[in-house]
């Protein structure tokens, strides 16, 4: 990978190149010279007085003397002697220089077509070079981009192979990571199993240790009473549910505010799968039996507990196995282990602290191991909800937080534990956010927005978030 | 029980060919037929080493056979070698037991199809395979760029889709097996080697000597094939780092080297050839007298198929101290973490080291320790010699496994075949009538050729 530096520094390094190389073709292309005026062959040798001097270049008659007779032979002796050879030498002279310019024409001739064709010949060569020279050029400019896309191309391959050869790199270093880390999670999953399992003991170990602590000091507590006075305060007892609430009257309340059946139904149905493949489910505070049919349904064996006497009857009258009595009572007479899971929706908001305290304790010890219990309630955490349901029901006493039972539930020896949110209040009907018209909006304005939705959100989190939850724990 | 077993039988070299030669002699309560590679003619049949009670065949007679006489069971022995590509067309069509030596075929299955210029049929393989992967990962293959990146997809699911049932070596992989194909039945086959010291008759001096080693050297075997997979560089590095501290130390490697990979190059590079021997090739048959002239044995392997060792098994059951890489689906081995002289392993319950791991992350530092401390500590060395001897008896030996196979072979013997999935790749589920027809019709025929009605054949096996 090359630093941006890096890169920058090699694109102004090419830049450069790039501008160099395209001057040294613009150079090299004026520096080829123009092609030039080369000279016309000279003009053609001047034959016009040739025919005239041949003819006229003899000056003296063939034999001037021979045909005269007497004085005028005598004379022209004389004069001949006098003249005649200097007639002569002009006549040689004569034929001589015509003699000469006769036998020169054909080397004028030859010469001006020699120059002709030399200057066509050389013209021929210039015209030559110059092409070659425009093809040397067209062929600088061509090499140009095949220089740069075969530079590419293996520049491409280079990098391809590069990349490569990099990803393959970091997959396999990340391959060896990420093995490393799951050789270690395997052997520390282990471990903490082994943890869970140990700590499950010791809290078992003191909860039963407890509970023999307890014995003692009741039987403590009523051997002094039986001899002596009374106690200023006696503990308090636990408070079930429907103590100063007529039963039917709570069948009413039921229908009136939990929902119909068939919305129980709906959303009783995501514990279902928490309890495949158990068998003895306890449902506590069954109601209509929505959840006891349910788990009927999928061969779930199960039986329902509700102290509400008309809610017994609802489930009876639908073929389930639905008990009525109270809570603690039920759960201390079974036998310890004797429970597949428990499920409470809606329940433990109608305890007391004490007596959740203590119902927790005697569930995990009534619960067999690898079971589940789901303890559902009113989420006081939400405004909404504490104000507008959970305060709305006299029956209940005393608000959980889902922290408060996740701990108790904690507290009380299960393990993993899961805390699940339910029933998010609609979003449509949470407080909404106000929107600044584009055409209006001026910082001061998206400032004030802004921190007003964020007011807006920070409300909707604790008046409008989820109106249940549930907690989730398995006794090891 | 009928049995068809598809394997590649010694004289290949591959570590497959042995262990079914070893396994197959276990087995002899059934009557097995061994199915070879005979793509390249008749020779690999009759070239293949007798093994008692079993009759070798060549892979092309196995159709005409099942359909006149129906095998009870196909076994094929599938892993991430080339060797293994002639039993895909049969895994696909006759359904059985598919042992699965590596949880990764990608390469394998890749470099077959591309031989054959089949690369449309591997890319739809692989897009079969992973359908929410992005397509063009298969053209990096194909490309020839996969390198590391094919380990993130092993491309094992037709090969388990088309299974009754899939077995492999190990506990780890069976369970990440079941969790990615729910629905399919994957068994656990324990991995067995024969007892190493039964046929140790060699002189371990004698080696030593043939190849100048000192008698009081403590000698780190590595054995097999060179390759960088074996982490000899790493050993390297780390013996360099600590060879004056450890002068004793020797490295003994014993196999043929390829070409690409030349380890005394890189041993003269760090000034270290003078304590690294290697032998080239070794005859199997002398194989146990260097196993012997080994005080502690290296079977260090990165990446991995979530295969097992036979040769580190091997090394067990010759009692030796052995040096694993640290790999999940070995954590169940008890083994020694030499920073914190811990026992590392699943069982929290387990106190007793059988091998010595070396960290991925933390290789060097942990060879460093290795080298060292078993150099210097022959107390330790025979302690964990001890505790492989005993590992591999309770855990690793050819009954162990025979009696694993025997189980497996009775679930898949009951377990109807599979259905083929709608969406594999046409190219699986072809019955070759097309190519037939294409080939009748260049011959100037037309032959009614219609899909062949094997006796005993399911709707499923039918070609």
């Amino acid at each position: 990978m090359f630093a941006e530096d890096d890169i920058e520094r090699r694109r102004v390094e090419r830049e450069a190149a790039d501008r160099a190389y395209n001057e040294a073709l613009t150079a090299f292309d004026q520096a080829f010279p123009k092609l030039p005026e080369l000279p016309h062959p000279p003009v053609a040798y001047d034959e016009s007085q040739l025919a005239a001097l041949n003819d006229r270049w003899g000056i003296l008659a063939a034999n001037p003397v021979n045909d005269l007779r007497g004085w005028r032979r005598r004379l022209a002796l004389l004069v001949w002697g006098l003249f005649g050879p200097a007639l002569e030498r002009q006549q040689a002279f004569n034929a001589t220089l015509v003699d000469h310019l006769n036998r020169n024409v054909d080397v004028h001739r030859a010469t001006r077509a020699a120059i002709e064709a030399t200057l066509g010949a050389v013209r021929g060569e210039l015209e030559k070079l110059e092409t070659f020279h425009t093809k040397l050029i067209l062929y600088l400019q061509t090499i140009t981009s095949f220089v740069d896309t075969k530079d590419r191309s293996e520049h491409i391959a280079t990098l391809t192979n590069l990349t490569n050869a990099g990803l393959s790199g970091v997959a396999d270093e990340f391959r060896r990571r990420w093995e490393s880390m799951v050789a270690r999670e395997q052997r520390y999953v282990a471990a903490v199993d082994e943890l869970r399992t140990s700590i499950a003991n010791v809290q078992q170990t003191g909860l039963m240790l407890k509970r023999e602590l307890e014995r003692g000091l009741a039987g403590a507590t009523a051997g002094a009473t039986a001899s002596g006075p009374a106690p200023a305060a006696a503990t308090a007892l636990p408070v079930s549910r429907t103590d100063s609430v007529n039963a039917y009257k709570y069948v009413c309340f039921e229908n009136k505010f939990r929902g119909s059946e068939a919305d129980i139904r709906e959303r009783l149905l995501t514990y279902v799968e928490i309890f495949e493949g158990a068998s003895n489910v306890l449902d506590l505070g069954c109601g209509r039996g929505e959840f006891l049919a349910l788990l009927a349904e999928r061969g779930i064996s199960a039986h329902g507990l509700d102290i509400n006497h008309e809610m017994v009857e609802a489930c009876r009258a639908r073929g389930l196995d639905a008990r009525e009595g109270d809570a603690m009572a039920y759960i201390e007479s079974i036998p310890d282990g004797s429970l597949g899971g428990l499920i409470a929706v809606q329940v433990v908001e109608h305890f007391q602290p004490p007596y959740l305290v203590r119902f927790l304790d005697t569930a995990y010890h009534k619960l067999r191991p690898g079971s589940k219990i789901v303890l559902e309630t009113l989420n006081p955490s939400c405004w909404f909800a504490f104000f507008e349901a959970y305060i709305r029901d006299i029956t209940h006493a005393w608000p959980l937080h889902p922290e408060t039972l996740r701990f108790l539930v904690v507290a009380s020896g299960f393990q993993r534990i899961e805390l699940r949110l339910l029933s998010p209040y609609p979003s449509d009907a949470k407080l909404q956010h106000a929107r600044v018209p584009a055409d209006a909006a001026s910082l001061p304005m998206v400032n004030l927005m802004s921190a007003f939705n964020e007011n807006v959100d920070k409300v909707n989190d604790v008046m409008f978030s989820y109106l249940d939850y549930a907690v989730v724990g398995e006794r090891i | 029980m009928r049995i068809a077993w598809f394997s590649p039988l010694p004289p290949h070299r591959s570590g497959i060919a042995a262990y079914s030669s070893e396994i197959l002699a276990c087995l002899t309560s059934h009557a097995i037929e061994a199915f070879v590679d005979d793509g390249a003619g008749r020779e690999a049949v009759a070239g293949s080493r007798p093994i008692a009670g079993v009759a070798v065949r060549g892979a092309h007679d196995f159709v005409w056979r099942h359909a006149r006489h129906p095998y009870d069971l196909v076994v094929y022995q599938l892993g991430n070698d080339l060797c293994h590509n002639y039993m895909w067309p049969y895994l696909v069509r006759y359904a059985g037991l598919v042992v699965l030596h590596d949880a990764q075929l990608h390469q394998a299955r890749a470099r077959a199809l591309i031989l054959q210029h089949r690369e449309t049929e591997f890319r739809a393989e692989f897009a079969y395979s992973y359908p929410e992967a992005e397509a063009r990962i298969a053209d990096l293959t194909v490309a020839g760029l996969g390198g590391a990146l094919c380990y993130f997809w092993p491309m094992v699911r037709i090969p388990v889709e088309a299974a009754r049932v899939v077995a492999v070596h190990n506990a780890y992989l069976a369970r990440e097996l079941a969790g990615e194909f729910p629905g399919r039945m994957i068994r656990h086959i324990r991995l067995g080697v024969p007892d190493s010291l039964a046929s140790t008759a060699a002189s371990a001096a004698e080696v030593r000597r043939r190849h100048g080693i000192p008698d009081e050297a403590v000698v780190f075997g590595c054995f097999g094939r060179v390759t960088p997979e074996k982490g000899l560089t790493g050993v390297l590095r780390a013996l360099a780092q600590v060879g004056p501290s450890v002068p004793n130390a020797r490295l003994l490697v014993v196999g043929e080297a390829p070409s690409y990979f030349d380890l005394m190059a890189q041993a003269r590079e760090l000034g270290i050839a003078d304590l690294v021997v290697t032998t080239g090739y070794v005859d199997e048959a002398a194989l146990p007298e260097y196993l012997a002239a080994a005080d502690v044995t290296l079977n260090l392997r990165w990446p991995t198929g979530r295969e097992t060792s036979a040769a580190w098994m091997r090394c067990l059951a010759a009692g030796k101290p052995t040096v694993i890489t640290d790999l999940a689906h070995l954590t169940d081995v008890p083994s020694l973490d030499l920073r914190s002289m811990t026992v590392a392993c699943t069982d929290p319950g387990a106190t007793e080291p059988v091998c010595v791991h070396v960290e991925l992350i933390d290789d060097i530092n942990m060879l460093r320790l290795v080298l060292r401390r078993l150099t210097e500590d022959p107390a330790l060395r025979d302690r964990l010699g001890r505790a492989a001897r005993r590992y591999w008896a309770g855990h690793a030996t050819m009954t162990v496994m025979a009696r694993d196979y025997e189980a497996a072979f009775a679930s898949a013997a009951t377990v109807p075949n599979p259905a083929r999935p709608e969406a594999w790749p046409a190219h699986l589920t072809a019955d070759g009538t097309a190519t037939a027809r294409a080939l009748t019709a260049a011959a100037g025929t037309d032959y009614p050729l219609g899909p062949v009605s094997g006796a005993g054949m399911t709707s499923a096996e039918r070609p």
